[in-house]
C-alpha cells in the first residue's frame, strides 16, 4: 500500500515537471515580455512593415485584429491551421490561391463593418 | 604332531623365503608327496601378495597425519555449512533502501517545486514602440492577421476556379 502511494506520487510529480505552463493551448501574448526574442524581433518587423501601409490599409488591418482577438479559440486555431497550410504550399500553387481569394472578394459583398 | 601339521607350520615362512635351506628341502620334499600340504601352499603363496598390499594401505593409514586430516575434514564441513548471518550484515541493505526512499522523496519535492522558467537571453532589440508594447499580439500574428480573410475561408477559396482551369474531363 505504501508502495502504491509513493509511487502515485512519483509519477504525479513527473507529469507536473513535464507539463509546459502553456499546454493549455495557445493563448493571445498579453505582454512584450512574453514574448520569445525571435517573436520580438518578428514583431519589429511586421510593426515596420505596418507603419509603411497606407491609412486605408492599416484600418482594414485594425479591424482584422479586432475579430482575430474576438474570435473563439478553436476558430483560431482552424486559422492557425490554415496558415500553416498556406505557408507549405509552393510559390506557384500560393499565387494561385491568391489569385483566387481576389476572385472570391469581388463575388462575395464585404463583411458589414 | 603329525608330518602334515609340522610342515603346515612352516609353510608361511616358506612362502616368505624365511626358512633355512635344510628346512626348505625338507618342506619341498613333503610337498611333492603330500597333495594337500601342496594345495595349501599353492593357496598360500596366491595370498600372501595381496595380504602384503593389504597391509601396505594399513601402514599408510596407520602413517597418516590424523590432526591434519581433522583440520582438512573439518575446513571442508565448515565451508559446506552456511555461517550464520550477523546482526549487522542487514545494515548496508537498510541504507540503501533508506537512500532510495530519500532520493524519491526528493525528486517528488523538485518536481512539485521546480516550475520551469524561460532562460533569460539578453537582446538588444532597443525600446519597442508603445504600439507593439500595448499590443504584442497584434505585431506577434501580424501575417496571419493580415490574411485574416482569405485564412477564415481557405477551402472555399481553394474551390474557387481560375479562368485558366482546365477542366479534368471534357465529357
Amino acid at each position: 500500500m505504501r508502495a502504491r502511494v509513493t509511487i502515485s506520487m512519483m509519477a504525479l510529480g513527473v507529469v507536473l515537471f513535464a507539463m509546459p505552463a502553456g499546454a493549455t493551448g495557445v493563448l493571445l501574448a498579453q505582454n512584450w515580455r512574453d514574448l520569445t526574442p525571435k517573436e520580438r524581433s518578428d514583431a519589429m518587423q511586421n510593426y515596420k512593415q505596418h507603419q509603411q501601409l497606407p491609412q486605408e490599409r492599416k484600418r482594414d488591418i485594425e479591424q482584422q485584429y479586432e475579430r482575430w482577438r474576438n474570435m473563439p479559440p478553436d476558430q483560431r486555431d482552424r486559422v492557425r491551421q490554415n496558415y500553416q497550410r498556406l505557408q507549405q504550399l509552393p510559390p506557384q500553387e500560393r499565387s494561385r490561391f491568391e489569385q483566387k481569394y481576389e476572385k472570391w472578394k469581388q463575388q462575395t459583398p464585404p463583411p458589414p463593418k | 604332531m603329525t608330518r602334515c601339521a609340522a610342515i603346515q607350520e612352516d609353510l608361511t615362512a616358506w612362502v616368505d623365503g624365511e626358512l633355512s635351506e635344510q628346512q626348505i628341502r625338507v618342506v619341498g620334499d613333503h610337498l611333492g608327496q603330500c597333495g594337500t600340504c601342496a594345495d595349501l601352499a599353492r593357496q598360500l603363496r596366491a595370498a600372501v601378495p595381496a595380504q602384503r598390499q593389504t597391509l601396505t594401505c594399513v601402514v599408510a593409514i596407520a602413517d597418516l597425519d590424523r590432526a591434519e586430516l581433522w583440520r582438512r575434514t573439518r575446513s571442508l564441513l565448515v565451508n559446506d555449512v552456511e555461517a550464520p548471518r550477523p546482526r549487522w550484515a542487514w545494515w548496508p541493505r537498510r541504507f540503501a533502501l533508506a537512500g532510495l526512499a530519500t532520493a524519491a522523496a526528493v525528486g517528488v519535492f523538485v518536481a512539485l517545486n521546480n516550475t520551469p522558467q524561460p532562460a533569460p537571453v539578453m537582446v538588444d532589440l532597443g525600446t519597442p514602440p508603445v504600439e507593439v508594447v500595448e499590443r504584442p499580439d497584434l505585431f506577434k500574428d501580424y501575417p496571419l492577421i493580415e490574411q485574416l480573410d482569405a485564412l477564415e475561408n481557405f477551402d472555399t477559396v481553394e474551390a474557387v476556379p481560375l479562368d485558366d482551369d482546365t477542366p479534368s474531363q471534357n465529357g
